[in-house]
C-alpha cells in the first residue's frame, strides 16, 4: 500500500481505506487522506467520483440504504466509523458540514436567528438569551451586514450569498475543528464566490479551523486549498500540495482534466478532451478505471493499481508516474 | 474564439433595439425590469457572448428572441425582419432559422419520447418527410453530433447529461438554422464533458456557418467559444467589445470586478491577485436599480456623484476609428479615465 | 469525439412500461380480468342465458340455484342469470355515458384551462368550481323527477357534477408540464399549439385520466344502482342491478339466497375498479422512476454521469 498506511498521529481527520457501498454496489472504495489541523484538502473530481458520499459517510449520513463497509475514519483518535456514539458526539461540534444548497441546511420555517441559537444551545447548553446573542455574534463573524436584522428573517428572504453565509455560520455554532464543505460555492454567482471563499480563507486563518472542500472547480482549489485529492471512480488517483499538482500532475486523469478547464485554452483551437465516459459504479473494470481512457495505457494496467509515492507528500494511482515525472504533461 | 472571425461589414442577423422586458410583482410593487434598454446585434457566423450574474437578465433576453417572453418596450430584428410581436404563424416560419438549445439536458427532452421522435419533430413543421426520409435526416444528425445513429430509438434516461445535450444540440440544428441561442449549454456539465460539447459547438459552427448568442454566467467559458462579448448587469448593458481583448484589459468597473472574482487554477497567481486589493462594495443586498442614475453605481468603487444622477449611455471606448467586430463600448461615466488607469 | 456506448438498459416506452407493470401486479390482472369478463358477459346475455330477462316461470318462484336457473329466480320466477346479465348491460352502458361526458368535459377543459391561461383559465375554473358546489345526489334526483325513468338524462347530468374534479387535478398537471423545456422547445420548434398538446401534453396525463376515470366509474355504479334501488331508474320490469337488490331485499326472509346474486357482482365491479385505479397510480409512478426518486429498492447513484445537476437561485438580489 502507501507508506501512509499507517494513521498520521497529527493529523485531525485520517481516512483509511474507506469503501462505502449504497446498495451492495461500492460507490467508493479504498479511500484513505488525511487532514492536518487548520489545513484546507481539496476533493476534486467530477460526478459520480464519489466525493460527496465521502465526505457524507465520514458523518455517517450516507443516503439511500448506503453504509461504510470497510474503512477507518479517525478523527480525534476516535473511530467515526465504528462507533456511532463517538459520531454522535463529534457531528456539529467536532465536524460541521455546510452543503451546495443553503436551504437545505437552512429550515424555511424558522428565522435564521432561531435556528443558529438552536444550534448553539445544543452544543454549549447555554440559556437561550445568551444563545441569541451569540447567534448574532456569528452572524457577524461570517460579515453578514445587519446581524441582528438578519437574525430577525427567514432564509427565503436572504439572497444567495447571504444565506450561504448564514449556513456557514450555523456550521460554526458548535465550534468545530473541521468544516466540510461540499461544493458550498457552485450554486452562487462568481463575485459572491469570491467573497465565500474570501470568507473560509479569513475563518480558517483566524480560528485555526480546517476545511475539507470539495469541489470541482480547479479555480477554486488554486484560491483556498493547500493540498488537493482527486478521485476518479471512486478512488483516490492522486494525492499532493496544490502547487506540485497544478504544475507536475502524476496521474493522466489528473493531467487531462486540468488541460479540459476553459481557463487554459488557446484562443483558435479546440479544447483538449478526454474521450470516453466514466464507469459507473457497478461497471468498475478490474483493472485501472481510467485505462480504458488514458493515452498511456499499457498491459500494465490491467491489473488493479495501488497507490504508489513517487515523491514525499505525493501519492498516485498510475504505474507510469515516472512517465509523468520525466516528460511533464501536455499543458 | 474557435473559429475564424466573421466578414466585416456583413448585415447584423440578429439586432436588438433598447429592448426591455418588463415582470410584473404584483398590485403593489413597481414591476421588475429584467432587461432594460439593451441593443446589441450579432453577426453571420459569429458568437456573441452574454455574460452576467443572476439577475443580469441574459436569459430573458435569449427568451424574448425566441418569443418565449412578452416584450415591453424595443425592437428585435432577424434578418432584418421585425419579430418582436411575430405571430404564431410568423413563428413556426422563423423556427427554421432561429432555434434554441437550453441548460438542462435533464428536462429539455420530452422522457417519454425516443430521441429519434424528438429529433423528427422539428421536421413535421415544415416538410413532411416520409418516414425514411425523417429516418435518414436523423441518422445523420446524430452522426455529426458524435452520437451512434443505432440510438435513435433509445429513451433519453439511457443518456448521461453530456450525450442529453448533444441530442438537445442535435435538435436544434434539424432544420438547419442560421442563429442558435445557446441558453447556458454547458453550465450542467462536468468539465470534461464541458470541453467535449464546447468543442462540439465550435465544429458545427465552422462546418455548417451557424450564429450562436451563447448565453453563460462563467466567463472563461464564454471567452473561449465567443468572438464579442457583451456583459450584462440587472438588464443593462455595461460593456462589449471583442472577447480576448474585453477579458485582457476590461473598462468596465464591473466587467473589471467581474474577471477579478473568477479564480484561476493557478495556486501561484491567485496569491498575487488576491495581494491586490479589488475594492467595491459588499455584495449586500443591493436596493432595487434605480430608474436614475447608474445600475452599478451602488457597488461601484469609482462612483462618482454624477453616477448615481444619470444614467450613462453605451458610448464606444478607445479609438474612435475601431467599428464592427473591433468595436468596444461601454457604459461608465468614467470610461475614458478608466482606460488610462491599470 | 463519439462517447462509451449509450446504456442497454431495458426501460422501453413510457406506455409499454405502463402496461407491464400494470400487468405485473395481481391485483390489476385480476381486476381487468373480472371487468373484461363482466363487459363480455352481459355483451352476450342472450348466448350465455337461455331465459329471457322478463320471462316468468310462476313454478319456481325463490328458488336457490338450479340446474335450470344457475343463480335461481326472483319472486315471479324470472331467471336471476339473465336478468344481472342484462341488467349489468344498462349499468355498464349507463357508467359509459356518465365516464364519456366526464371525460369529455374534464379533459377538454382542464387541458384549456391549464395551458391557455388568462381569462379563459378563469371562466373555466370558477365555473368548476361552481359545479362543485352543487350537491350532486340532489341535483340527479331533481332531473330524474324532471324526466322521470330518463336514466340517460340522469347520467349525463352525473358525469357533467363530476368532471370539476378532473378539470382541477388536469389543470394543476398541465400547468406543470406547460413549463417543461421540453416543452418550451416545441414551441421554439415552431410546433403549433394542438401539436404540442397532443404530442407532449397529452402523453403525461394519460395515467391519471385512467386513474380517474376508474375511480369516477367505481362511483357511478354505486349511484346508479342506488337509484335503481329507489326504483328511479330504468322503470320496471326492466332488470337493473340496483332494482335486483331491493327485490331481494324485500324477500330477504323467505329467501336470504337471492341477495348473493344481486349484491356480490355490484360490489366486486366497484371494488376491481378502484383496485385498477389504484394499479395504473402505484403503475405509473413506477414507470416514471428512471426520473423521480425511487420509491425504496435499487436505483443508480446520485448524480447521473456527466451531469453536476446544478441549480442556480433565480434570481439574486
Amino acid at each position: 500500500m502507501t507508506a501512509a498506511a499507517e494513521p498520521d498521529p497529527q493529523a485531525l481527520l485520517s481516512v483509511r481505506g474507506l469503501t462505502v457501498e449504497i446498495a451492495g454496489t461500492p460507490v467508493v472504495q479504498d479511500v484513505s487522506f488525511d487532514i492536518r489541523p487548520g489545513e484546507t484538502l481539496g476533493v476534486v473530481g467530477e460526478s459520480g467520483c464519489g466525493k460527496s458520499v465521502t465526505s457524507l459517510g465520514i458523518l455517517g449520513l450516507v443516503p439511500g440504504q448506503g453504509r461504510i463497509s470497510a474503512g477507518r475514519v479517525l478523527f480525534q483518535g476516535a473511530d467515526l466509523a465504528a462507533s456511532p456514539k463517538a459520531l454522535a458526539r463529534v457531528r456539529g461540534s467536532g465536524i460541521a458540514y455546510v452543503s451546495q444548497e443553503p436551504m437545505v441546511a437552512l429550515d424555511p420555517t424558522f428565522t435564521v436567528g432561531r435556528q443558529l441559537a438552536e444550534g448553539v444551545a445544543r452544543h454549549t447548553g447555554c440559556g437561550r438569551r445568551a444563545a441569541r446573542a451569540r447567534a448574532v455574534e456569528l452572524l457577524g463573524r461570517v460579515n453578514i451586514p445587519d446581524p441582528a436584522g438578519v437574525a430577525d428573517r427567514h432564509p427565503h428572504e436572504l439572497s444567495g450569498g447571504m444565506a450561504q453565509r448564514a449556513a456557514i455560520a450555523l456550521a460554526l455554532a458548535g465550534e468545530p475543528r473541521l468544516l466540510i464543505a461540499d461544493e458550498p460555492t457552485t450554486a452562487l454567482d462568481v463575485t459572491v464566490q469570491a467573497e465565500i471563499l474570501g470568507l473560509l480563507r479569513t475563518l480558517a486563518a483566524e480560528t485555526g479551523l480546517a476545511v475539507l472542500l470539495i469541489t470541482h472547480d480547479w479555480g477554486v482549489v488554486a484560491d483556498l486549498c493547500d493540498r488537493a485529492v482527486v478521485m476518479y471512480a471512486g478512488q483516490v488517483v492522486e494525492q499532493a500540495d496544490v502547487e506540485a499538482l497544478f504544475t507536475h500532475p502524476l496521474h493522466p486523469y489528473t493531467a487531462g482534466l486540468l488541460a479540459a478547464s476553459p481557463h487554459a485554452a488557446l484562443p483558435g483551437q479546440p479544447l483538449p478532451t478526454i474521450p470516453g465516459t466514466v464507469p459507473p459504479p457497478g461497471a468498475w473494470p478490474d483493472g485501472c478505471r481510467f485505462a480504458a481512457r488514458c493515452a498511456l495505457v499499457t498491459e500494465a494496467c490491467a491489473v488493479p493499481v495501488a497507490l504508489t509515492e513517487p515523491a514525499p507528500g505525493r501519492t498516485t494511482r498510475c504505474v507510469h508516474a515516472d512517465r509523468l515525472v520525466q516528460e511533464g504533461t501536455r499543458r | 474564439m474557435t473559429t475564424a472571425p466573421p466578414a466585416a461589414g456583413s448585415p447584423p442577423l440578429l439586432e436588438l433595439d433598447g429592448l426591455t422586458v418588463e415582470f410584473g410583482q404584483g398590485r403593489r410593487r413597481p414591476p421588475l425590469r429584467a432587461v432594460d434598454g439593451v441593443s446589441l446585434s450579432v453577426a453571420p457566423g459569429e458568437t456573441l457572448g452574454l455574460v452576467g450574474e443572476s439577475g443580469s437578465g441574459k436569459s430573458t433576453i435569449g427568451r424574448a428572441v425566441l418569443g418565449l417572453t412578452r416584450v415591453h418596450a424595443g425592437a428585435i430584428r432577424f434578418e432584418g425582419v421585425d419579430i418582436t410581436r411575430a405571430t404564431p404563424r410568423a413563428r413556426r416560419d422563423l423556427s427554421a432559422r432561429l432555434q434554441v438549445v437550453f441548460q438542462d439536458p435533464y428536462s429539455s427532452l420530452n422522457p417519454a419520447r425516443t430521441i429519434g421522435g424528438t429529433l423528427a419533430e422539428p421536421l413535421l413543421v415544415h416538410e413532411r418527410p416520409t418516414a425514411r426520409q425523417a429516418a435518414e435526416k436523423v441518422a445523420d444528425m446524430l452522426e455529426r453530433v458524435g452520437l451512434p445513429p443505432e440510438t435513435a430509438d433509445r429513451y433519453p434516461t439511457q443518456f448521461s447529461g453530456g450525450q442529453r445535450q448533444r441530442i438537445a444540440i442535435a435538435r436544434a440544428l434539424m432544420p438547419g438554422p442560421r442563429l442558435v441561442i445557446c441558453d447556458e449549454p454547458v453550465s450542467a456539465l462536468d468539465l470534461s464533458v464541458q470541453a467535449q460539447v464546447m468543442n462540439l459547438l465550435a465544429e458545427l459552427q465552422e462546418a455548417m456557418g451557424l450564429s450562436y448568442l451563447f448565453v453563460a454566467h462563467d466567463l472563461p467559458v464564454v471567452r473561449h467559444l465567443s468572438h464579442r462579448i457583451v456583459v450584462l448587469y440587472r438588464g443593462r448593458v455595461m460593456e462589449t467589445g471583442p472577447a480576448e481583448e474585453l477579458y485582457a484589459r476590461p473598462v468596465h468597473p464591473y466587467t473589471r470586478m467581474l474577471i477579478a472574482a473568477v479564480p484561476e487554477p493557478d495556486p501561484g497567481r491567485q496569491r498575487s491577485r488576491r495581494a491586490v486589493p479589488q475594492g467595491g462594495a459588499v455584495a449586500a443586498r443591493p436596493p432595487l436599480a434605480t430608474a436614475t442614475g447608474c445600475a452599478f453605481a451602488p457597488r461601484c468603487a469609482h462612483a462618482l456623484d454624477l453616477c448615481h444622477r444619470e444614467r450613462p449611455l453605451l458610448l464606444p471606448v478607445g479609438a474612435p476609428d475601431r467599428s464592427g467586430p473591433a468595436a468596444r463600448s461601454a457604459a461608465c461615466h468614467r470610461a475614458a479615465d478608466l482606460l488610462t488607469q491599470r | 469525439m463519439t462517447d462509451a456506448p449509450v446504456s442497454a438498459s431495458p426501460t422501453g416506452g413510457r406506455r409499454r412500461g405502463l402496461v407491464r407493470g400494470l400487468l405485473r401486479r395481481r391485483t390489476a390482472v385480476l381486476a381487468l380480468g373480472w371487468l373484461l369478463l363482466l363487459t363480455l358477459a352481459t355483451a352476450a346475455a342472450p348466448l350465455v342465458t337461455g331465459h329471457g330477462p322478463l320471462d316468468q316461470d310462476l313454478n319456481s318462484v325463490l328458488t336457490g340455484p338450479t340446474r335450470a336457473h344457475l343463480l335461481g329466480t326472483d319472486t315471479l320466477g324470472r331467471d336471476l342469470l339473465s336478468r344481472l346479465l342484462f341488467g349489468g348491460r344498462s349499468t355498464l352502458f349507463a357508467v359509459a355515458e356518465a365516464v364519456v361526458v366526464y371525460l369529455v368535459i374534464g379533459v377538454t377543459a382542464g387541458l384549456a384551462s391549464g395551458y391557455l391561461g388568462g381569462w379563459v383559465d378563469w371562466v373555466i375554473a370558477r365555473t368548476a368550481d361552481l359545479v362543485f358546489a352543487l350537491p350532486g345526489i340532489v341535483v340527479i334526483l331533481v332531473v330524474l323527477a324532471v324526466f322521470p325513468g330518463n336514466l340517460h338524462a340522469a347520467m349525463v347530468t352525473f358525469g357533467v357534477i363530476g368532471s370539476p374534479g378532473l378539470i382541477r387535478i388536469l389543470r394543476a398537471q398541465t400547468l406543470r408540464v406547460r413549463e417543461e423545456l421540453y416543452v418550451a422547445a416545441a414551441r421554439v420548434a415552431g410546433l403549433s399549439r394542438p401539436q404540442i398538446l397532443r404530442r407532449h401534453i397529452l402523453p403525461r396525463l394519460t395515467s391519471t385520466v385512467v386513474v380517474q376515470a376508474a375511480l369516477f366509474a367505481a362511483i357511478v355504479v354505486t349511484v346508479q344502482a342506488g337509484l335503481g334501488f329507489l326504483g328511479l331508474g330504468a322503470p320496471p320490469p326492466a332488470p337493473s342491478w340496483g332494482g335486483l337488490v331491493a327485490d331481494a331485499s324485500q324477500v330477504i326472509d323467505r329467501d336470504p339466497w337471492m341477495l348473493l346474486p344481486a349484491g356480490l357482482p355490484l360490489v366486486i365491479t366497484v371494488v376491481a375498479l378502484a383496485l385498477l385505479g389504484d394499479a395504473v397510480r402505484d403503475a405509473s409512478v413506477e414507470a416514471w422512476a428512471p426520473t423521480a426518486p425511487a420509491v425504496g429498492g435499487r436505483r443508480a447513484p446520485h448524480p447521473p454521469p456527466g451531469g453536476r445537476p446544478r441549480r442556480r437561485r433565480p434570481r439574486q438580489r
